[in-house]
């Protein structure tokens, strides 16, 4: 075959993302995807019965209103793509029954609050309208655009208010975060869940990612259809603009000679040279130690090679249901809500339920995040009209008491536990509303996905050392390589995972500025006030 | 909201995305519209346990040899498509001895004289290279000619027939079971050749004696698609794509749009209109068909002889089993190649089955072997062939389709008898191939599931009754498929209207056929340039 201009390794979200703009740009891309399937965490599957879309990774998304993708590719995904915005954004249930909601609408969320206690409600509207600025002022420039060094972000930082209170919380725990802020019990254990559940841990000290969790968890779509849509459409991009994809394509080994990366070796044995980049969106220690080799790399690599995964993943449920599930509460906001939150009542019950995890137990009640699809977007039961679709994800370890082939045989006990938790808090769920339920272990999503290593959903654990500037170290966080033509994108490099779009939307643009193509896109609006306001 | 496109194909199965995609590389803009979120129809390979893949329909090209015009015309290994040989396709009988398919055909014969010296000479002889040559050339005179080419291929194809050495043997018409009984000595070696036969679709009673031979020839060179046949779709969709065409899924048509008997367009299920300037392809079976074009539209004898198409009595589930270990089949004791065949039927004993099985399914009856056990096509191995198909160091069984009597025929009480029995059904699929291995054991399975007819057609609402053929080739064959007056891919009398689907010729099955020999049809009315 004819050599490429670009080699883009892996086809998940950053992949597909950097494919798009580097197709539209002129360049001759090929994207090469080790599975049968693009998409990788926007993946979609009939895993129980036919006819019902299950949405095994993503599901909701976070950051519709802000990632530049959506509004540069506008035209080409407004006729498949339509996202779909509950109004109830997470609802949690007591087990007394009261429930406390999180709208898409502040004013709202502070009423469902102030049932709960009056001051939380005014904390809330405070921290509400302090995080939008922080995340619109800085968070959001930063997270599409590439990493600045830590002392020289501080000093920008320090030069307005707003910088100085985003500074303020940086080195906090979201534990701590919602200790300092909130008096009432389930008021924290809500705000702790929105703080940490992309997998991160309560006492881990990262408190610059808060604002952007509070933020944008008002702010869920679905997609129409199922999350794959996204990845489909994605990928018409690309070959719309010239570009190919290829499936089953697993890459062995990333051709480096004097320093120059110039291709690529299939383990099926096909060699395929790129003209002018190679962008890698798998994981950091398969980049850059099986697929390049230490010694053809002359780089200090001892954060890739002390690379640390997540030390937790997600175990979840898949399930048809004849009917959406309807909560024993005082509200109907949970039956209506995108997510809803059931079997802790505080913020303790939440951190023993993760510590028992932390531990490699899997929780005799597990906290469960609960989501039906279907009560907004009917489509995805396209073949079994009237059905419904269920998710309940719920914290887990990797290793199961110590081993991961464990979770083999155990699943379908995880399955009964969290099962048994969605039947305590509602009146309709039993055997005849539940049809079929399939299980997913963290040891499934790695054999799903093996850029998840561990069941490492984001490449890599959000820890300080592997964050920012530093992720995936300080060499490659600016997407550039010290090997040429060698460029890294993927979710284990800054601003990192849970479908960002941030890697495969900065690497593009490192990409194009170094080939000198010009940018068929302009910057950002959010990217020029930030550089008006010193930010950037 | 109303959009124009020269062409509009209905339905992104096999054939809607082939004729797509000529279509769209002859320089037309085309529209494919889909009714599911996934594009690719029987071309299905779903991470059903995460790791592990199975392809729950087509899986093995049997069309491979002969090397389809569209690989070429539409440069599919450009686009991403690889092929891998596979050996196999054969039977384990009940006694746990095999016949199956070698790449060479001396060590074919060697395992067929096992079971007769004679019939071991006479395949040698019918398989000799000229023989085969041309059954080649006969398959391609009916799989790749369009009707304005040839006004009968099938009296071409016979023409060819007469002069291989199975002609005299196997004549047209008698069946393919008096014809296996008449020449072949062994029940093992008829029921192989056989089952070869009614895996493409034939039914015991039909005259189909004359198929016996090239139809077995075309099993010597089948291909597997690399990463699961679903990497056809993808492909077949990345050249419409890449040639400026759209493929628009979960938004199936609901009406094909008609003015002065010539179709001009569909209403799509989300309301939009879309205009089409010169034609309408539709994919699907003749009755849905129909609802598109509105009973209204078409003289009453079409109406008649739409609702009287008949479809096959058989149809088929599929199992999908994930395992830790890849267990020995019990015929590895009669010979060890067994174990790195694929395609192996289960629960075909001799001759007499076949009928058994026929009635059985027209009585809407599950069939039963001799010993109780299901009937299950083609267990294979597949990730010994294609090792993406399951984690290093796992198996998966991918395909084993179970044949069951079309559901639709068979009534609503069936219907809910499989619904309700979907964990029993599995059960006894897996005691079934259990039975034939030596070792397998029930820790061996991560996960199995079953798929039941009712499941194909509900995820391929062509498939009525579960019947993956579109409609039995008994008196629907050649340029009578569906029936005369629709019978060269035009939808009588409608103008402008084509029919490319498996109700057409050649039938059901991944052929790179119908939709080409469509394009074809298109090319010669519209005067198309281009491939």
């Amino acid at each position: 075959m004819n050599s490429p201009d670009v080699i883009i390794i892996g086809g998940g979200p950053n992949g597909l993302t950097s494919g798009a703009y580097l197709a539209k740009a002129g360049l001759d891309v090929l994207l090469l995807e080790s599975r049968h399937e693009i998409g990788g965490g926007l993946a979609g599957e009939e895993v129980t019965t036919t006819g019902l879309i299950h949405n095994p990774h993503a599901l909701y998304f976070l950051l519709v209103d802000y990632a530049p993708p959506y509004f540069d590719f506008n035209q080409e995904l407004a006729p498949f793509i339509k996202h779909i915005y509950p109004e109830v954004q997470i609802s949690m249930v007591r087990s007394d029954g009261k429930s406390l909601t999180l709208f898409s609408d502040p004013e709202k969320t502070a009423k469902s609050i102030e049932k709960f206690s009056r001051s939380d409600s005014e904390t809330y509207r405070k921290m509400y309208g302090e995080y939008l600025k922080i995340v619109e002022d800085i968070i959001i420039p930063y997270t599409f655009a590439p990493p600045i060094p830590p002392v020289e972000q501080m000093d920008l930082l320090s030069k307005t208010e707003t910088g100085q209170n985003f500074t303020e919380i940086t080195e906090m725990t979201p534990r701590e975060i919602v200790e300092e802020n909130f008096e009432d019990e389930l008021v924290k254990a809500l705000f702790l869940y929105v703080g940490t559940h992309p997998i991160l841990r309560y006492d881990e000290p990262l408190g610059y990612l808060f604002p952007l969790y509070f933020i944008v968890s008002h702010r869920m779509r679905i997609v129409e259809g199922g999350t794959h849509r996204l990845a489909s459409a994605l990928a018409k991009i690309i070959i719309r603009n010239g570009g190919m994809i290829h499936e089953a394509s697993e890459v062995a080994e990333i051709i480096v000679e004097d320093g120059v990366a110039k291709g690529v070796r299939l383990k099926d044995g096909r060699k395929i040279m790129a003209k002018k980049a190679i962008l890698s969106t798998v994981d950091p220690p398969q980049t850059f130690l099986k697929l390049i080799g230490e010694d053809k790399i002359d780089m200090d690599l001892s954060n890739i090679k002390n690379w640390e995964w997540e030390e937790f993943s997600f175990f979840s449920v898949h399930a048809d249901l004849t009917e959406p599930p309807v909560y024993r509460s005082d509200s109907s906001d949970p039956n209506r809500a995108l997510i809803t939150l059931i079997g802790y009542d505080s913020s303790e019950e939440y951190i023993t339920e993760m510590d028992a995890v932390l531990q490699g137990k899997f929780p005799e009640r597990p906290a469960c995040e609960v989501t039906c699809p279907t009560v907004f977007d009917p489509t995805q039961a396209y073949g079994q009209p009237g059905m419904h679709t269920l998710r309940i994800t719920s914290y887990a370890p990797f290793e199961l008491d110590g081993d991961a082939e464990k979770w083999d045989t155990f699943k379908n006990e995880a399955m009964d536990r969290c099962l048994s938790v969605l039947k305590d808090y509602t009146e309709n769920m039993n055997q005849d509303s539940i049809r079929y339920s399939y299980p997913q272990s963290p040891l499934d999503i790695e054999r799903r996905i093996p850029s998840m290593v561990k069941g490492s959903i984001k490449h890599g654990a959000y820890i300080p050392f592997q964050m920012g500037y530093m992720r995936p170290n300080t060499e490659c966080s600016g997407y550039r390589t010290p090997i040429k033509n060698l460029y890294v994108g993927g979710a284990g490099v800054y601003p990192g995972g849970w479908v960002s779009f941030g890697p495969g939307y900065n690497s593009a643009n490192a990409i194009l500025e170094d080939l000198g193509v010009e940018k068929w896109f302009s910057e950002p609006e959010f990217i020029k006030r930030a550089k008006e306001n010193g930010y950037l | 909201m109303t959009a124009e496109f020269d062409a509009v194909v209905v339905g992104a199965g096999h054939n809607g995305l082939i004729l797509g995609a000529y279509l769209a590389k002859s320089g037309l803009s085309v529209l494919v519209c889909e009714n599911r979120w996934e594009v690719g129809g029987s071309m299905d390979t779903r991470e059903l346990f995460p790791g592990f893949k199975f392809n729950l329909h087509a899986t093995y090209n049997v069309v491979h040899g002969l090397n389809p015009p569209v690989y070429r015309d539409l440069e599919l290994e450009k686009f991403g498509l690889r092929w891998k040989p596979c050996i196999g396709w054969g039977v384990v009988f009940g006694d746990n001895r095999a016949l199956f398919y070698y790449p060479e055909l001396k060590h074919t014969l060697k395992l067929v004289e096992r079971f007769s010296q004679n019939d071991a000479r006479l395949i040698e002889r019918l398989f000799s290279k000229e023989n085969i040559e041309k059954y080649y050339q006969l398959a391609r005179t009916l799989f790749y000619t369009a009707p304005h080419e040839l006004e009968n291929p099938a009296s071409e194809a016979g023409r060819i027939y007469k002069t291989t050495e199975g002609y005299e043997r196997f004549p047209f018409d008698s069946t393919m079971m008096e014809a296996a009984e008449e020449n072949f000595e062994s029940p093992e070696v008829q029921t192989w050749l056989m089952r070869i036969v009614e895996a493409s679709m034939m039914e015991p009673s039909e005259s189909s004696a004359w198929t016996l031979m090239w139809i077995n020839s075309l099993y010597l060179n089948l291909g597997i698609a690399v990463g699961g046949t679903h990497s056809i779709a993808h492909v077949l969709a990345r050249v419409i794509q890449y040639y400026g065409g759209m493929i628009i899924e979960r938004d199936p048509a609901v009406e094909i749009l008609i003015e002065n008997e010539r179709a001009v367009g569909v209403r799509l299920k989300s309301g939009k209109t879309v205009r089409a300037r010169k034609l309408v392809a539709s994919n699907l079976n003749p009755s849905l068909t129909l609802e598109l074009i509105g009973e209204e539209n078409v003289p009453s004898e079409i109406v008649k002889k739409v609702k009287n198409y008949r479809y096959r009595y058989t149809s088929h589930g599929s199992i999908a089993i994930a395992l830790k270990r890849k267990p020995s089949w019990k015929a590895s004791e009669f010979t060890q190649d067994v174990n790195s065949a694929m395609g192996l039927s289960i629960g075909w004993e001799s001759p007499e089955n076949f009928v058994r099985m026929y009635e059985a399914h027209r009585k809407g009856e599950i069939y039963k072997d001799d010993n109780g056990f299901m009937a299950i096509e083609a267990v294979s191995f597949l990730n010994e062939v294609e090792p993406t198909l399951a984690p290093p160091g796992y198996h998966v069984i991918t395909p084993a389709w179970p044949y069951f009597p079309n559901t639709r025929y068979a009534g609503e009480k069936f219907i809910e008898y499989m619904e309700n029995n979907r964990q029993e059904l599995l059960e006894w699929a897996i005691e079934s191939i259990m039975d034939k291995m030596q070792d397998m054991k029930r820790d061996d399975i991560i996960g199995a599931t079953i798929y039941l007819p009712t499941d194909v057609e509900k995820k391929n609402p062509n498939m009525y009754g579960g019947d993956i053929n579109v409609g039995t080739f008994e008196g629907q064959s050649m340029w009578h498929r569906p029936f005369p007056e629709w019978g060269k891919y035009r939808a009588y009398p409608v103008e402008n209207l084509y029919l490319c689907g498996p109700s057409s010729h050649s039938g059901g099955g991944i052929k790179f056929s119908n939709g080409y020999l469509c394009y074809k049809t298109i090319k010669h009315d519209l005067g198309l340039g281009g491939v």
